[in-house]
């Protein structure tokens, strides 16, 4: 995607409150009618960023364009941006109406008007029947689409959510997930949630920015940030990782052989983004617990092998945690679909097991 | 685009601190409530009678109010009715603040009001009340120093108790009942419990209730007016007669000596606080 | 919380000193004075308690009745005056960052802690004819002149011969500035701790959906915040009705409130059931102002103070 067709452009934004810096130098860009996700643990800065894209805090350094406009310094009000607070923010004192009405009111839209609008928008999160209640009679969830409403009725270009389903149960986070991607797609425009949940991130988004730190760690889509991770952070916090440290032996071409402690000799492809990868160079050497498999005898040729003794299995109904000490006295663990209906477990604690996987399964990580 | 680098940190559209209008009003506010006051204090050095242009400086009329027999006794009594009406009405205002945590009975809602009245009645009616209450009952008008303050004391617990009762009470509103619970759980009675768990807890709502005390009694100006007798007169009291008398230096003296103590006073305390972090202390209603 | 049968050791042990001091030293003693405004005076000191209305109806005499309503117009005025400037001060100590916070609220709090009759008595010092305000305006109407006569317009004394000083005190103006400062603390105190207290993304949320600041603060800040502002009024306002000192310092002959005339009666006058009577007619009118004050804020609810 072009700078051109981006929707939102973020460019070497910086931000600092007093000594700490908690955005740095951060650049990417977004598409149009995408639904994107800023993915991160508490404190990296994506709220920081969020505020700063609605306007709520100004960049020390960097710029902000929003549909080819430089809104970097634009007041909130200015903004042909909307969004969905963390705590809904919704007004206590006016009825669901009121609320949903608000914004539409203040750009003076006429009687007739808002009452479609309003209409419309409620209709679309199934508020109909509540147009007349106060917030306090009101449910968690109801609130949040209350919320959302407000700020869809007023047809922004992107939709700012700030942790939405943080604060619900649950089943609830499960029917809402389904309901935010819904609604994106009927709306079309751009929804920004900012989360710290890796699952609604990678279930709910077209693309993800992962940030750590202050710092955008990778942007991708979901499967290339799970399957491709470029860092040991992406790695980890993206799903479950089996991590462990080698040493590259040899280079042919495209593929690398890495000697790693109680693997052997592993040939695996080149790490993602680094070209220059010669011998003596220290590396990870990950892979991920469903690409592990566990046999009782004999490996299949031509996959990574190691042996050991099941050390705990931890029961999920539909798949089992299985952790491995191998012999060499490191750690691996594998997931295991219960594929079998039975109540015996497949495996159990103390069995001594084989675990292998296909050597284009392992993930070379340089930083 | 602004890529270039930011001096200060930009102002963002709720720091409504940071602009300039208001920044004004406040230092022009700030300005007006302290100029009057910042005058008083230093007129109180100005070697003029009659105190209207400023002649020179000089410590003469602090030494005149130093000398003032009559105004160092009152001085002496308002000290000590602060004093005794804060140890009293601490002691009665936390009794209530728990009381009224602690039980359910008929009629509370009755009690409480009962309770604010003091707080929420002009001090006129109640100054007045006071006078003709002990001219009533024929109290003693002579008896020795310090029992001849005892009807002013009364007074001021009269009306400071309930508002140390509305401090402390605020500050039981955030005790976790699981304490209690807990204590008793490991055996102690209720007496122990209230004496080791919930008085700790209390301390800076009871600090904070004893100093409003303290400064409700010392500056007390209505109340004592009225239930103040020739021999029995305070501070604040005498400071009026003064001032209604003539506008010398020696009323600024008087004047400055008592608003040092307040501070100082208030200041103390406020350190003794401060290691839990509780906001200065107010009149809540 | 427990039913007071439980322990009821431990009940009366804690209820029985405060009660008895609010009985025997305040509701006894207004019980009194309830009772004296039916009496009549009978030669210097006794007073006997005949049930007679006749003090009140001379309390509602016009002479006093339009002391009584100057009384509520100024207090009311006062109150006013201490809410407009008041409120942009609770907002800007609200709004401070923290270490900001703490230092204006001690500012704001320590001309509270000094006694109200010295500030007071400090106020004629600014507003006499030879105090600081005539002082400082001297000083404008000077440089003013300078001007003038340096632009060439001397001669034709634009501003007068001199300067004429203002009569800003022994009036109404000086009694109406006297209460505003005493009282200012008592309303900004309740005012911010309202706003303070006020979720900020409301107001993030009023921005974002485009509105500016002044709609922010009358659709969404002062709708959730104004019961800060009736406990601040209420707080000025009684006390105010009764502070008798202010216009005996700093008023004229013609700026008498109600509580100089209660005074009166129970010092000079010696007329105490007359005092009686207009006390409680205080009373009456401040449980008015707290009723009224119940009502509207019972009426909207909203968020508690």
């Amino acid at each position: 995607m072009s700078r051109d067709t981006a929707i939102i452009s973020v460019q070497g934004v910086t931000k600092r409150f007093g000594g700490v810096t908690a955005v740095d130098d951060v650049s990417f860009d977004i598409a149009p009618n995408e639904f994107f996700a800023l993915l991160g643990p508490s404190g990296c800065g994506k709220t920081t960023l969020l505020r700063m894209l609605a306007g709520f805090e100004t960049p020390n350094r960097g710029g902000i364009i929003i549909d080819g406009a430089d809104m970097t310094d634009v007041a909130p009000n200015r903004r042909p941006v909307n969004m969905v607070f963390q705590s809904y923010a919704v007004f206590p004192h006016m009825s669901v109406f009121d609320n949903v009405a608000y914004g539409l009111r203040v750009a003076r839209t006429s009687a007739a008007e808002v009452e479609t609008r309003v209409g419309e928008a409620l209709e679309m999160t199934q508020l109909g029947e509540l147009t007349e209640r106060k917030p306090d009679q009101l449910s968690g969830g109801q609130r949040q689409r209350v919320a959302l409403a407000r700020a869809l009725v007023k047809r922004p270009k992107v939709l700012l959510l700030d942790e939405p389903l943080s604060a619900l149960d649950a089943k609830l986070r499960e029917a809402m997930q389904l309901e935010l991607v819904r609604l994106q797609h009927s709306v079309g425009i751009t929804f920004i949630i900012v989360t710290h949940d890796q699952n609604e991130a990678l279930s709910m988004a077209d693309r993800i920015a992962v940030m750590d730190d202050g710092r955008v760690q990778q942007v991708a889509r979901p499967a290339e940030l799970y399957e491709f991770p470029n860092c040991r952070f992406v790695a980890d916090f993206i799903g479950k990782m089996n991590l462990f440290e080698g040493r590259v032996v040899d280079r042919r071409g495209a593929e690398l052989a890495v000697e790693v402690r109680g693997l052997g000799r592993i040939v695996a492809g080149p790490a993602p983004g680094e070209d220059a990868l010669e011998g003596g160079v220290e590396v990870g050497v990950a892979v991920r617990p469903e690409k592990v498999r566990l046999h009782r005898d004999a490996v299949p040729e031509g996959r990574v092998a190691a042996r050991g003794r099941i050390a705990q299995v931890a029961y999920f109904g539909g798949a089992s945690h299985v952790y491995l000490a191998l012999d060499s006295g490191q750690a691996i663990s594998a997931t295991l679909q219960n594929e079998a209906r039975s109540a015996d477990p497949a495996v159990n604690v103390g069995d001594e097991m084989w675990c292998s996987w296909n050597p284009r399964d392992t993930l070379i990580l340089t930083r | 685009m602004s890529l270039e680098h930011r001096g200060r940190a930009p102002i963002g559209p709720l720091e409504y601190t940071r602009r300039w209008w208001l920044r004004a009003i406040v230092a022009v506010t700030f300005a007006g409530l302290y100029a009057p006051i910042v005058t008083l204090v230093a007129f109180s050095f100005n070697d003029s009678k009659r105190n209207i242009v400023w002649r020179g400086f000089t410590f003469k009329y602090y030494e005149k109010a130093w000398h003032d027999d009559s105004l160092i006794d009152a001085f002496v009594n308002s000290l000590t009715i602060a004093v005794i009406n804060t140890g009293i009405s601490t002691v009665l205002g936390v009794l209530v603040a728990i009381f009224l945590w602690r039980f359910r009975f008929p009629a509370k809602p009755l009690y409480e009001g009962f309770m604010a009245l003091p707080i929420v009645i002009p001090e006129i009616c109640m100054g007045v009340a006071m006078m003709a209450f002990f001219a009533r009952i024929g109290w003693p008008t002579s008896m020795p120093w310090p029992l001849n303050l005892s009807s002013i004391i009364i007074a001021h617990v009269a009306f400071s108790f309930p508002f140390v009762a509305v401090i402390v009470r605020a500050r039981l509103v955030g005790f976790n009942r699981e304490l209690e619970d807990a204590s008793k759980d490991l055996g102690a009675g209720e007496w122990q419990t209230l004496r080791n768990i919930v008085l700790p807890y209390l301390r800076p709502g009871i600090i904070a209730g004893a100093l409003i005390a303290f400064t409700l009694s010392l500056d007390d100006f209505v109340i004592t007016f009225f239930t103040a007798g020739p021999s029995t007169i305070t501070l604040p009291v005498k400071i009026f007669s003064m001032v209604r008398f003539s506008v010398t230096p020696e009323v600024n003296a008087a004047s400055t000596v008592l608003i040092l103590i307040t501070v100082v006073a208030t200041a103390v305390m406020m350190r003794l606080q401060s290691p839990t972090g509780a906001k200065p202390p107010g009149p809540e209603n | 919380m427990d039913n007071w049968r439980k322990n009821p050791v431990v009940f009366w042990l804690l209820n029985v000193p405060p009660t008895f001091w609010l009985v025997v030293f305040f509701i006894v003693p207004l019980t009194l004075i309830w009772v004296l405004s039916f009496g009549e005076k009978r030669g210097v000191i006794d007073i006997e308690i005949t049930w007679t209305l006749d003090n009140y109806i001379r309390a509602l005499d016009p002479l006093y009745l339009e002391i009584f309503w100057k009384s509520i117009w100024m207090a009311g005025l006062a109150t006013l005056a201490c809410l407009i400037v008041g409120y942009p001060i609770a907002f800007a100590i609200a709004f401070a960052p923290d270490r900001w916070k703490a230092l204006l609220l001690l500012g704001l709090m320590v001309p509270f802690w000094i006694n109200i009759l010295i500030r007071t008595y400090a106020l004629i010092a600014v507003f006499r004819t030879r105090g600081y305000v005539n002082f400082t305006l001297e000083w404008l109407w000077e440089r003013a002149n300078g001007l003038l006569s340096w632009i060439g317009l001397g001669d034709w004394h634009l501003l007068g011969m001199r300067y004429e000083p203002l009569e800003l005190l022994y009036n109404n103006f000086a009694v109406n500035m006297g209460i505003v400062y005493a009282f200012f603390p008592f309303m900004v105190l309740p005012l911010y701790a309202n706003i303070e207290k006020l979720d900020k993304s409301l107001m993030e949320a009023s921005l974002d959906l485009g509105a500016g600041h002044w709609r922010t603060f009358v659709s969404v800040v002062f709708p959730l915040t104004w019961h800060g502002a009736l406990s601040g009024i209420i707080i000025v306002f009684i006390p105010a009705l009764g502070a008798f000192f202010i216009p005996d310092l700093l008023g004229g002959t013609h700026s008498e409130l109600i509580g100089n005339v209660i005074e009166r009666q129970f010092k000079s006058a010696n007329d105490w059931p007359f005092g009686a009577a207009l006390s409680f007619l205080l009373m009456y009118a401040t449980f008015g102002a707290l009723a009224l004050r119940a009502l509207v804020a019972g009426r909207k609810p909203g968020l508690e103070v």
